[in-house]
């Protein structure tokens, strides 16, 4: 069975998790705080302590590889002995029983280990803030989604992500347009002049994000883009505590493909904003290499809140480091009949007013 | 010593002898100093000048001169007060004119003589030329004097629907003449309909404000009323507003008209035309006597048409608020600042084409006039 870490509060000994508005380790039952830094050497001891559970481990190996064929995975808790069974790509949790936070240290061992962290800038309270605010101003949204509307489920999750480094080689090919327009007594005159603008060089790209989790819709993750890496710290478990967290399950060599589009069309862009002073511009050609291409690895924070209505899921997800909050929403469709047809009817009846006081002046 | 001198006197007389008559004038309208026409030649000349004399009261003269035309005095060979003088020395040919015959002839009536009779094969031939040219150049003159005053124009003031050109057929005239009558009585303003073969020298406005002028047509003090006319022959078509109408109908107005109704023109559905044009003209002279009746249809239409598209655009932008989740296909907040380097940027260019479209034709005059009113003539091809 693999090694479950927990942090315990060296004062009261519960269970401790990490605190996003202190950012310090923060004990739930005693309130003392620590500081990040001191968790270090405290990693460095729960590292030897799980080398002492490899043999421990090894014993009840058998119990393990049965459920791994259905993906799942049994830990015992620390805390109470409870069984916690988990998804193959869990790498954080909580113990279904005590509840206490847990951290599976067997996920972040060898390769597996992330580069580095953002950690949770925004807490719980203010993700269920913002799911009301994010129905503020929706004037299509039903009134009984917002009225009946209760949160299913919040959870804060580290998602990982590969971040690629790309320096890019551009040799752009261009066809540009000049227009210019003068008359004479009986015509009128347009020349079009036609130009071949090209533009070569070289731009760099700094940690492109892409969703490293299969469970995890790409779409949804680039919505609440961009992460701001300055903020990144250097990957420590502690960081975990608390929330949930997933190891990768998608290699990053199949993420970088998706990279590599997002670069080349910025690049692209970037490009074309140097050929300037035309009326229009089109890319006829474009050969665009990566020079070199530095993959890490790394756990983003997001909040994840799932709704029911009418029997349809909705999912949330927010940016744990921004705060910037996206989910679709249901259209009510005879709100939209109303207002369509209110403000026709209105801005109708304005302009045929002005109409008429126009012509009575 | 003076018997020697008068030897060679008498002598020089003798050289001079034949040459002496010469100065004097060959008959009565040529003078050839140079010998360059034959006796009968002349004779001929001369008759044919007196009957041109007879025809035109215009006395046609021509002179070989063996000096420079600069110092030649024109009183030696011209005795009437009317003439044309064809003068030519070895060097130029020069038309001098005197009396009735000065407005015949302007320079490019003179440049079209030198350049056609210059060529001539003998000089017999140059001084009929001459003579002809001048002669034709007369006939055009009085011709056009004629027509100005009495073909151009009907004789006497014509009723508000003058037909000359014959487009219509005689009940399509009764109906548009009904018209025409019946809303000149109504708005106080003289609605006319001209159609004529030929403007002859006016051009399109000038004839349409001469045929208004003329005949003294608008109604009240200020002269109100609208006119077509329509000139076969140019196929040119002018609308003229003059009075306090004159004021409302202006240049845009009568634009508006007149592309209403130079396609059937063009066409040749002249009655569909001048009804087209009773019909617009009387809506704008009523909106300048009475003002405009509000137009509630198309009010109505217009309100609605913009209030749903202005109703779309916002109930899409609500609807887009809905939906949040959709995919980032660039990386701009990734690139690193500063890190866009150019090492080639080269602009070339290509080839340029050129493309036109014809400005609409029209023409325009307007001026005011005293008393209130003003004028206003437009109109085109059609």
């Amino acid at each position: 069975m693999p090694a479950l870490q927990q942090y315990k509060c060296p004062c009261c000994d519960g269970a401790i998790v990490f605190d996003s508005e202190s950012q310090k380790m923060k004990c739930p039952y005693c309130g003392t705080e620590f500081d990040v830094e001191t968790l270090r050497a405290y990693d460095e001891e729960l590292k030897k302590a799980g080398k002492d559970n490899v043999s421990w481990n090894s014993l009840s190996g058998a119990e393990w590889y049965a459920d791994e064929e259905n993906g799942l995975r049994v830990y015992l808790c620390n805390t109470c002995g409870g069984e916690v069974v988990a998804d193959e790509n869990t790498a954080a949790t909580s113990c279904p029983f005590c509840g206490n936070p847990v951290v599976m240290m067997g996920q972040f061992r060898g390769e597996l280990k992330p580069d580095y962290v953002i950690p949770f800038q925004v807490s719980r309270e203010e993700a269920v803030a913002a799911l009301k605010k994010h129905y503020l101003g929706k004037k299509l949204l039903p009134k009984v989604f917002r009225d009946q509307n209760h949160i299913e489920e919040i959870k804060g999750m580290y998602v990982p992500f590969w971040l690629f480094d790309s320096d890019l080689d551009a040799n752009i090919r261009y066809k540009a347009t000049k227009m210019r327009f003068w008359s004479d007594s009986s015509y009128r005159y347009t020349e079009t002049s036609f130009y071949s603008a090209v533009r070569e060089g070289q731009v760099d790209f700094r940690k492109v994000p892409v969703d490293g989790s299969s469970k995890i819709a790409d779409e949804l993750m680039e919505s609440i883009e961009p992460y701001d890496f300055s903020k990144a710290v250097d990957f420590q478990t502690a960081y975990l505590s608390g929330y949930f967290a997933d190891k990768y399950d998608i290699g990053h060599d199949t993420c970088i493909a998706r990279a590599t589009e997002r670069t080349k069309k910025s690049a692209e862009d970037a490009f074309m904003s140097t050929v300037d002073g035309y009326s229009s511009v089109i890319a006829e050609n474009s050969s665009i290499n990566l020079k070199s291409n530095n993959v890490s690895y790394a756990l983003y924070p997001v909040w994840f809140l799932n709704t029911k209505w009418n029997g349809t899921d909705y999912s949330f997800a927010m940016n744990g480091q921004t705060g910037k909050f996206v989910g679709d929403l249901p259209l009510d469709k005879g709100a939209y009949a109303r207002w369509l047809f209110g403000i026709a009817g209105a801005v109708s009846a304005a302009i045929f007013a002005i109409q008429y006081l126009l012509w009575l002046l | 010593m003076k018997k020697s001198f008068f030897t060679i006197f008498v002598s020089l007389i003798l050289v001079f002898l034949p040459v002496i008559p010469s100065f004097a004038l060959n008959g009565e309208y040529i003078l050839d100093e140079v010998n360059s026409l034959e006796t009968d030649e002349i004779d001929k000349l001369n008759e044919i000048a007196g009957n041109y004399r007879s025809e035109y009261r215009i006395s046609f003269y021509y002179a070989y001169l063996s000096e420079k035309i600069d110092e030649f005095d024109l009183s030696e060979l011209v005795d009437e007060e009317d003439y044309v003088v064809f003068l030519e020395d070895d060097y130029n040919p020069l038309i001098v004119t005197g009396g009735e015959a000065d407005g015949f002839f302007g320079d490019s009536e003179k440049n079209r003589i030198y350049s056609v009779c210059f060529d001539a094969e003998t000089p017999f031939d140059k001084v009929m030329c001459f003579f002809e040219g001048a002669a034709s150049v007369l006939a055009n003159g009085l011709s056009e004097e004629k027509n100005d005053d009495n073909s151009l124009f009907p004789s006497s003031k014509p009723e508000r629907l003058y037909d000359e050109a014959g487009l219509l057929s005689d009940s399509e005239k009764k109906n548009i003449l009904e018209k025409l009558n019946s809303l000149s009585e109504q708005y106080g303003t003289d609605f006319i309909i001209a159609t004529v073969n030929t403007l002859g020298p006016y051009s399109g406005s000038d004839f349409a404000e001469e045929y208004f002028d003329r005949f003294e047509y608008g109604l009240g003090e200020t002269r109100n009323g609208v006119m077509l006319l329509i000139s076969m022959q140019e196929r040119d078509y002018r609308i003229l507003s003059n009075g306090i109408v004159g004021n409302h109908i202006d240049d845009d107005i009568i634009d508006e008209i007149g592309d209403a109704i130079v396609s059937d023109l063009s066409y040749g559905n002249y009655y569909k035309a001048f009804d087209e044009f009773i019909n617009k003209s009387e809506y704008h002279v009523n909106g300048a006597i009475n003002g405009y009746p509000f137009n509630y249809v198309s009010s109505i239409i217009i309100s609605i048409l913009i209030g749903f598209v202005v109703a779309l655009f916002a109930v899409g932008s609500m609807k887009s608020k809905l939906k949040t989740v959709k995919p980032v296909n660039e990386a701009n907040s990734y690139l690193r600042e500063g890190s866009l380097k150019l090492s080639r940027a080269n602009d070339r260019f290509l080839y340029a084409t050129v493309s036109r479209s014809a400005k609409s034709s029209s023409s325009r005059s307007s001026r005011s006039r005293s008393g209130g009113g003003s004028r206003h003539v437009g109109g085109g091809k059609f």
